[in-house]
């Protein structure tokens, strides 16, 4: 397999979990952070997702935005969980309840401001259609893009 | 009155570092999902055998094929060049469009690239979108026509396009401005059309129609 097609890997649980999370918040948004690590193997780089925490936020249908609160709850679960040299905060996801797999400006804005680094991605969930995408800045960072992902599941 | 405390400023800073780890793979792990998901059908294992059945039935089908595609009137729906084509609806939110993508891909003798996936991503109001790959002696045409559901305020040049591709080795190029080439019709609705040659052994190809803040980046995956 062309591993390397795939800028992001993740796993199973960790969109399951992310599905989880952004249902119990309907009708309203919820949002989180990625957690992983930025790796390379035989010279390719790519981003491996294997965690996440969810952040309180004041939301709406339309409107999302971190509670500062939560944000620190969510640092601090950060450093204690994934404390080692390894893991970074990937990214961030957030939900479009019933309204597709798009970035907004407001999430464009989101991602350009706060999420700066190569390996930052974004995640839309729709959670009531069952629906969800990557999301890259492009290396103008002009745009935004879709990013190519892979979801793996450990067999037992 | 307390004593005024100086404020602590945190210097800690922290290197980032890649970590050399390999990515899952079989057979620990199995894939479930991808995307794009790929077209291409996985290539059948050699030691299992196909019911001699389904295997008379696929070739009496591929030969019925085969015997449309002779037809000329059919025919010429599948020589000449792939098309995507992509509609357009208008959600609620001012200048987001959703763009429900859909994957039309017709193979050509003539092509020597496959047109595998697409996909867009929208901040404009763009009403109608239609890429075209044509094969040419030195390349590929890429043609991308947008139509605009508005009359813009800024007039659209090759300035409002950016195109790069890539080689199969990630090497990325930017296709130089004095090789694209614009061009519009003076009607409402406002269209555009943008022309560009990309090297026939290109693997991936990302358009970006740039408009104020607003863009729209296509990106098409050949093999």
């Amino acid at each position: 397999m062309r591993w390397h097609i795939y800028k992001i890997h993740t796993f199973d649980y960790v969109i399951e979990g992310i599905f989880k999370e952004c249902e119990k918040t309907l009708p309203n948004e919820a949002s989180g952070y990625l957690i992983g690590m930025f790796s390379i193997w035989n010279g390719k780089h790519f981003i491996l997702i294997d965690n996440y925490i969810p952040v309180e936020s004041h939301s709406t249908e339309y409107y999302g935005e971190m509670d500062i609160t939560s944000i620190g709850e969510a640092l601090r679960k950060f450093m204690k969980s994934f404390g080692d040299t390894k893991h970074l905060i990937i990214g961030w996801y957030h939900s479009h309840p019933g309204y597709g797999i798009f970035i907004s400006d407001i999430d464009l804005r989101t991602q350009t401001t706060f999420f700066t680094q190569p390996f930052h991605v974004a995640l839309v969930v729709d959670p009531i259609n069952r629906e969800y995408g990557f999301f890259k800045t492009s290396d103008n960072r002009k745009s935004i893009l879709r990013a190519s992902f892979a979801i793996w599941r450990k067999r037992v | 009155m307390s004593e005024e405390r100086e404020p602590r400023v945190i210097e800690e800073t922290y290197e980032v570092g890649v970590v050399e780890t390999p990515p899952p793979s079989p057979p620990e792990y199995e894939l479930l999902y991808s995307w794009p998901t790929p077209t291409r059908p996985p290539k059948p294992n050699r030691r299992s055998s196909i019911p001699i059945v389904i295997a008379s039935i696929a070739l009496v089908l591929s030969i019925l094929s085969l015997s449309i595609i002779a037809s000329p009137a059919i025919r010429q729906l599948f020589t000449g060049m792939s098309v995507i084509s992509m509609t357009t609806t208008t959600v609620t939110k001012p200048f987001v469009i959703a763009v429900e993508t859909t994957t039309l891909i017709t193979t050509s003798t003539t092509i020597s690239t496959k047109v595998t996936m697409s996909t867009v991503l929208i901040t404009a109001n763009i009403e109608k979108l239609e890429l075209r790959f044509t094969p040419t002696k030195t390349g590929k045409s890429l043609t991308l026509n947008i139509t605009l559901d508005e009359k813009p305020s800024d007039t659209i040049t090759k300035e409002n396009f950016k195109v790069n591709y890539w080689y199969s080795n990630d090497t990325m190029k930017t296709v130089e401005k004095k090789d694209i080439n614009v061009t519009s019709e003076n009607e409402e609705p406002q269209k555009y059309t943008l022309n560009a040659t990309l090297p026939i052994d290109s693997v991936k190809v990302e358009t970006c129609f740039l408009y104020g803040e607003r863009s729209l980046c296509l990106i098409i995956y050949s093999e």
